[in-house]
């Protein structure tokens, strides 16, 4: 069950809208398997950073490479996780999980499918709640099961776009442990962009900060999980994010 | 619970049917004149005898028909109109402004000119309809192709939909609701329709038979047709709402209280 994740080379990626340049000649090596978080003051470039990596928009210059593929448009061995859950509210819990399978596989029957999406919802710990409409599920549920349907076609890279910013600080935690699970039995690389620089330390492996479209920072964390957030080493390495960007 | 709710049922009920008591007492006792307004226990011996007669069942039939080819001739052009509008911006750009203008037309102002036309036979009555329902449901559909959330099109594209899976899957259904809203309003549009149709040019129908009684001073008959006009309505309306739940019913203001 075990699938592997990829490394991610960019190189001198650059994205203008018309004349607003967003990425500045990025580069940026990822290894595989790695967990990395983006942290940036609102545009920063991050979004549109992710935005190119997920294949929805296209770079004005550079090549981002996959696992030894360039990315070209919308790929299946990426998945993105939105800030808002973004569930179809018109299928049920275990379809909207579903969605995230059916159309890059056409090897698998219904009943396949349907095993592996219940399989995926009792991993997200929403085992019981497949027959029901998203509408009825709270903020952090609707989550999870978008988390479900990120991970079911098991992606080589997740890009988790501030998938927990609308959540309350307890939900939040249990996130941030549910992906950390997962990670490390999925072994996906993963990529995390969030505004809270806390959150980007305790889950990563390394931690970049954007500013003006370029990688300001690139910072190594090497603490051993589980990493609590008043871990000394934790708040002192959230201290120097948070002066770097502050400019202090 | 139960039975406070079975009393809020009767509860409604409860105004019409002392109304229409009165109006059977006023009536067959003369204190209103009762050629005017017969009372509704004649009103129903005339719908029985009608009936009977098949009279009522061969206007009612052709009524019904003019409804149906009606809105599915009109209804089906606006529904295509509005999704290749929607979906695709450039035929939006070219066709519906010129929609839109002709939409201000009040289509029963064409009468005289539709009569001169196709004369006042089926087609007449038919074009009618087909027009009239045409526009509620071509700008709702429009509207609700183009309302659909870009965020859960966006998640749909991401993970690989797209074309017909994309439409089936995300589109169509986000636009059912305002679909609906377009189909409830032109059914009422369509009974309108044909009621102004049949009235004017027509030697059948519902709206014909009210004519005639007229001719003849047959108030019963005429209050009769107005009864059924307005049950046709409801019935059209209620079926749609029936459709409406089954179809929504993973739409917050159609889930049912478990």
């Amino acid at each position: 069950m075990v699938q592997e994740g990829a490394g991610l080379h960019v190189s001198k990626i650059s994205k203008s809208f018309g004349h607003v340049h967003v990425l500045k000649q990025l580069d940026l090596i990822v290894q595989k398997g790695e967990f990395l978080s983006i942290v940036g003051r609102s545009g920063c470039g991050k979004s549109t950073f992710l935005r190119l990596l997920a294949g929805l928009d296209e770079s004005t210059t550079g090549e981002i490479m996959l696992g030894g593929k360039a990315i070209k448009g919308i790929n299946p061995e990426v998945r993105v996780m939105f800030q808002e859950s973004r569930l179809l509210p018109w299928l049920t819990v275990v379809e909207n999980v579903e969605i995230g399978l059916s159309h890059s596989d056409n090897s698998k029957s219904k009943s396949e499918i349907r095993a592996l999406a219940t399989e995926m919802l009792e991993k997200v710990g929403l085992a019981g709640r497949e027959d029901e409409w998203p509408h009825v599920l709270s903020g952090g549920q609707k989550q999870r099961v978008s988390l479900a349907r990120a991970l079911i076609s098991k992606p080589k890279l997740l890009l988790l776009d501030e998938p927990l910013g609308a959540l309350d600080a307890f939900t939040r935690l249990e996130m941030h442990q549910l992906i950390l699970n997962l990670w490390k039995e999925h072994q996906f690389t993963a990529f995390l962009v969030t505004h809270d620089v806390g959150e980007a330390i305790s889950l990563a492996d390394r931690v970049l900060l954007l500013e003006n479209g370029n990688i300001a920072m690139d910072l190594n964390v090497s603490i051993e999980r589980p990493r609590e957030r008043d871990n000394t080493q934790v708040t002192e390495l959230e201290k120097k994010v948070l002066n770097r960007v502050m400019n202090f | 619970m139960n039975k406070r709710f079975r009393f809020e049922g009767i509860q409604q009920w409860v105004l019409p049917v002392f109304l229409i008591i009165i109006w059977q007492i006023c009536s067959s006792n003369e204190i209103i004149n009762s050629r005017l307004f017969p009372p509704p226990s004649t009103i129903l011996d005339t719908g029985v005898k009608l009936f009977q007669s098949g009279e009522l069942y061969y206007h009612l039939g052709i009524s019904a028909y003019r409804a149906i080819v009606g809105i599915l001739i009109g209804g089906g052009i606006g529904f295509i109109f509005g999704l290749v509008n929607g979906l695709f911006p450039f035929a939006g750009k070219f066709f519906d402004t010129t929609i839109q203008m002709v939409r201000n037309v009040p289509h029963l102002a064409l009468i005289p000119l539709v009569i001169i036309w196709l004369g006042i036979g089926e087609t007449a009555k038919i074009f009618l309809v087909a027009l009239g329902v045409f526009f509620p449901i071509y700008v709702n559909t429009y509207h609700g192709i183009r309302t659909v959330d870009r965020g859960l099109i966006e998640m749909g594209r991401v993970y690989g939909l797209s074309g017909w899976e994309l439409f089936k899957k995300v589109i169509l259904p986000g636009a059912l609701p305002s679909i609906f809203v377009g189909l409830r309003y032109s059914l009422g549009l369509m009974w309108l329709t044909l009621i102004v149709a049949e009235t004017i040019a027509t030697d059948s129908g519902i709206g014909y038979m009210a004519m005639n009684a007229r001719e003849f001073m047959k108030t019963d008959v005429i209050i009769l047709c107005i009864i059924i006009y307005a049950l046709l309505g409801k019935l059209a309306d209620t079926l749609a709402k029936l459709i409406e739940e089954k179809t929504l019913k993973w739409h917050p203001s159609y889930a049912k209280q478990k």
